[in-house]
């Protein structure tokens, strides 16, 4: 059995039991998905603080209506709509912050299940001096800025695709808006992002 | 042929693998021969990288055990408690009564520039009618409290790695569940269903991560907890209430004095017509807390019976997050929004249990040492509110407005004593104080317990709606509250508390000049008394 079956098998066990009624049981769920949803929280709010805070309303959220989840999606599929709901009602990516700084350990390592371009990113990482690794800090500060420059709507979609990389219809049923719009807002989204990455001197473009 | 104004807006759908094949053929044929449309999609690809591989994020350490102990101060999973929509009159009329007196003594004897802002606070609730009574917010466009607890349908799997190549749409696969299916709900043993269903909400007890034995868990630390054995204070006669009771029938706050009166702002406040629903929220219990097992709430399960055994029952408090978040100013809009049961607000509308006296002290003083302020001793208080009771006397036209809201003074023969022997406690350094057993004597009374709290005169109306939302138990009565002097000046509170450090607003409230030498201003506080007193048994 692959991995992502076994991850997928034990995710279907724990949700069965928390539906039973097991706290624990969500709370192995939290721990399977605390990184990711605290992650996409991060990049739409800006803030690490606004960040935890909203990741556990999510959870509890969840927790409280698990008897209305009826498993027509995946569980995480489900969290993210929560944890989008909650990022957009909360305002709080309207404003402009400098909250998240970018630790250098965790340069070297994208998401690990990113494929081939984490193991390149993380092999770079690993080989690069200190110079190296200063520009790459230096650069993912700038990405960080523009993405934060982006309107919600925006920001949104290029953090659902680029860094959570859900397909457009994905998406849609997760902003609420078709697949026309993703495209369409992903499209303009990006060319944004391309303006501002050219005038912060992003050296890739 | 396509021309590039045909395909400049699909270049990002191309590299992300969106297109039909069709479509992407001929977008691809095109890139062949254009080399400013292959600019621009190198331009793309270069700023989806650049996100792609922005730093993985870690949730903060200790998120898993934060959100566990919140978790377990709440309702079972899908067994939220139905919101208390209705309150007695007594409670209206205490908590407008309450947040008015302490909004009105405040703008009365604090330094302009603090009463400004708590006039202002105090409009803001008079026009919701009650302050904390307010039954519903219109919400923001994004508040789909509802919607977004449902599940968006036939959405599956597909967190992969974007291709960032034109490929096809279908290609894409998902880390689980595998092959992009949905998840099979995999049933689990009989046995762990069984000791599921029979354990009690939750129990704060670590699980393994060990995942080689997680398929045969059953949480054993749940199957049976025996609830019951764990109640060491028998309430023979108590009958729970369902989990979905509503709150009605709630005693009315005895010797509360005041009387509905007009809201400054000339509209009546509380009475019938008045919604007053309180806000009531999860209070995270923090692992530290002093009380015994035996009257820590949060172990049974809503609903669940008493069989005479326990004297779990329902309380509604404030949540502590909510509070310590209004000492933020840029967090107190959303905080204020809660505390009036905002739409948000209501879903967090959870029932607390096993409350006794001991119990319902210990979260007042947690909630006041969240504002900030903190308790006087029991002879500290009793100077105190002499002190306080002779400076009303003196006090503005705006105080003795507001003379029928303060407690009764204390007896006579209680206020003797602590003249005698506040010298003496003073000199101990009110280290006698400290003991809760003193503090369970008032007036004469060995079922009472008397709490004085101070708090910085600017969390006084939070924590008057806090008052007003928090009690409500067959086991506690809280016989009266109210404020009890206009103002207590921060030197004269820090003489008062048992040990230095007990003053936190001192050293961290708003507006706090302490370690600010050359500055006269000082923090403000408003006492708070309350007198808390076991049910007896007829009342019960």
């Amino acid at each position: 059995m692959t991995a992502a079956g076994s991850r997928a098998q034990e995710e279907a066990r724990l949700l069965a039991l928390a539906r039973a009624g097991s706290g624990e049981a969500f709370d192995e769920l939290v721990a399977l998905h605390a990184d990711r949803i605290y992650g996409l929280l991060l990049r739409l709010t800006s803030s690490t603080q606004d960040a935890e805070d909203l990741a556990q309303e999510c959870f509890l959220r969840a927790y409280r209506s698990l008897s209305s989840f009826r498993g027509g999606s995946a569980f995480y599929t489900w969290l993210y709509r929560i944890a989008l709901n909650l990022a957009r009602s909360s305002g709080r990516s309207n404003k402009r912050r400098k909250e998240v700084e970018v630790p250098m350990a965790v340069v070297a390592g994208r998401r690990s299940e990113g494929g081939e371009a984490d193991a390149r990113v993380e092999a770079e990482a690993v080989c690069d001096g200190p110079e190296e690794v200063a520009h790459r800090q230096e650069m993912i500060g700038k990405v960080q800025e523009a993405l934060e420059d982006l309107s919600h709507d925006h920001r949104e979609v290029v953090v659902l695709r680029d860094i959570e990389g859900l397909d457009y219809e994905h998406i849609g049923q997760l902003v609420g808006a078709t697949r026309e719009a993703v495209k369409s807002r992903l499209h303009r989204a990006r060319g944004e992002l391309a303006a501002r990455l050219k005038g912060m001197g992003y050296a890739a473009l | 042929m396509l021309r590039c104004n045909d395909i400049s807006g699909e270049l990002d759908a191309y590299l992300d693998g969106e297109l039909e094949e069709e479509r992407a053929a001929g977008i691809a044929s095109h890139l062949e021969d254009c080399p400013s449309c292959r600019r621009k999609l190198a331009e793309r690809r270069s700023v989806a990288l650049a996100v792609k591989r922005l730093p993985a994020v870690k949730a903060p350490d200790g998120f898993a055990t934060r959100f566990r102990t919140a978790r377990q101060a709440g309702p079972a999973a899908g067994n939220t408690v139905p919101v208390r929509r209705r309150r007695r009159l007594g409670w209206a009329i205490g908590s407008a009564a309450a947040a008015a007196a302490a909004v009105l003594m405040a703008a009365v004897f604090l330094p302009g520039d603090r009463a400004e802002n708590l006039s202002v606070a105090g409009d803001r609730n008079r026009a919701d009618g009650v302050p904390g009574a307010r039954s519903r917010l219109p919400g923001k466009s994004g508040d789909r409290t509802d919607e977004e607890l449902s599940e968006p349908q036939g959405c599956t799997s597909s967190k992969a790695a974007p291709s960032l190549h034109g490929g096809k749409k279908s290609g894409k696969a998902a880390p689980f569940p595998a092959g992009g299916k949905e998840p099979t709900l995999v049933s689990p043993p009989a046995a762990a269903e069984e000791n599921v269903k029979e354990a009690a909400s939750d129990r704060d007890t670590p699980v393994s991560r060990d995942s080689s034995a997680a398929p045969a868990k059953t949480y054993p630390e749940e199957a049976g907890s025996g609830l019951a054995s764990k109640a060491k204070t028998p309430a023979p006669g108590i009958a729970r209430k369902p989990s979905g009771y509503s709150g009605r029938g709630t005693r009315p706050v005895r010797g509360l004095t005041a009387k509905p009166r007009p809201a400054p702002g000339g509209r009546p406040v509380g009475g019938p017509g008045a919604r007053a629903r309180p806000r009531a929220v999860l209070e995270p219990r923090p692992p530290e807390a002093p009380e015994s097992k035996a009257e820590e709430p949060g172990d049974a399960k809503p609903g669940e019976q008493n069989e005479g055994k326990l004297t779990r029952q329902r309380a509604y408090v404030l949540d502590v997050e909510v509070l310590r978040k209004a000492r933020e100013p840029e967090k107190a809009g959303r905080a204020a929004k809660d505390l009036r049961g905002a739409k948000g607000g209501a879903r967090r509308r959870l029932a607390l249990r096993a409350e006794s006296v001991a119990a319902v002290e210990d979260r007042l003083l947690e909630i006041a040492r969240t504002l900030g302020g903190g308790r006087l001793g029991p002879e500290q208080a009793d100077t105190a509110l002499v002190k306080k009771k002779q400076r009303s006397k003196d006090a503005a036209a705006g105080a003795r407005n507001i003379k029928s809201l303060s407690v009764q003074p204390p007896a006579p023969k209680v206020v003797r004593r602590a003249e005698k022997v506040a010298p003496a406690a003073a000199a101990a350094g009110g280290a006698g104080a400290a003991e809760p057993a003193k503090a369970e004597t008032f007036a004469g009374k060995k079922s009472g317990r008397r709490l004085v709290l101070y708090l910085p005169a600017d969390q006084a109306e939070t924590f008057a709606r806090a008052l007003s939302l928090l009690i409500r138990t067959d086991v506690t009565e809280v016989k009266r509250f109210g404020t009890m002097g206009a103002r207590a000046r921060e030197a004269e509170v820090r003489k008062l508390v048992d040990g230095a450090d007990e003053l936190r607003a001192g050293a961290t409230g708003p507006g706090s000049t302490a370690g600010k030498p050359g500055r006269k201003k000082e923090t403000a506080h408003v006492l708070f008394v309350i007198e808390l007193k076991e049910r007896s048994e007829e009342q019960k």
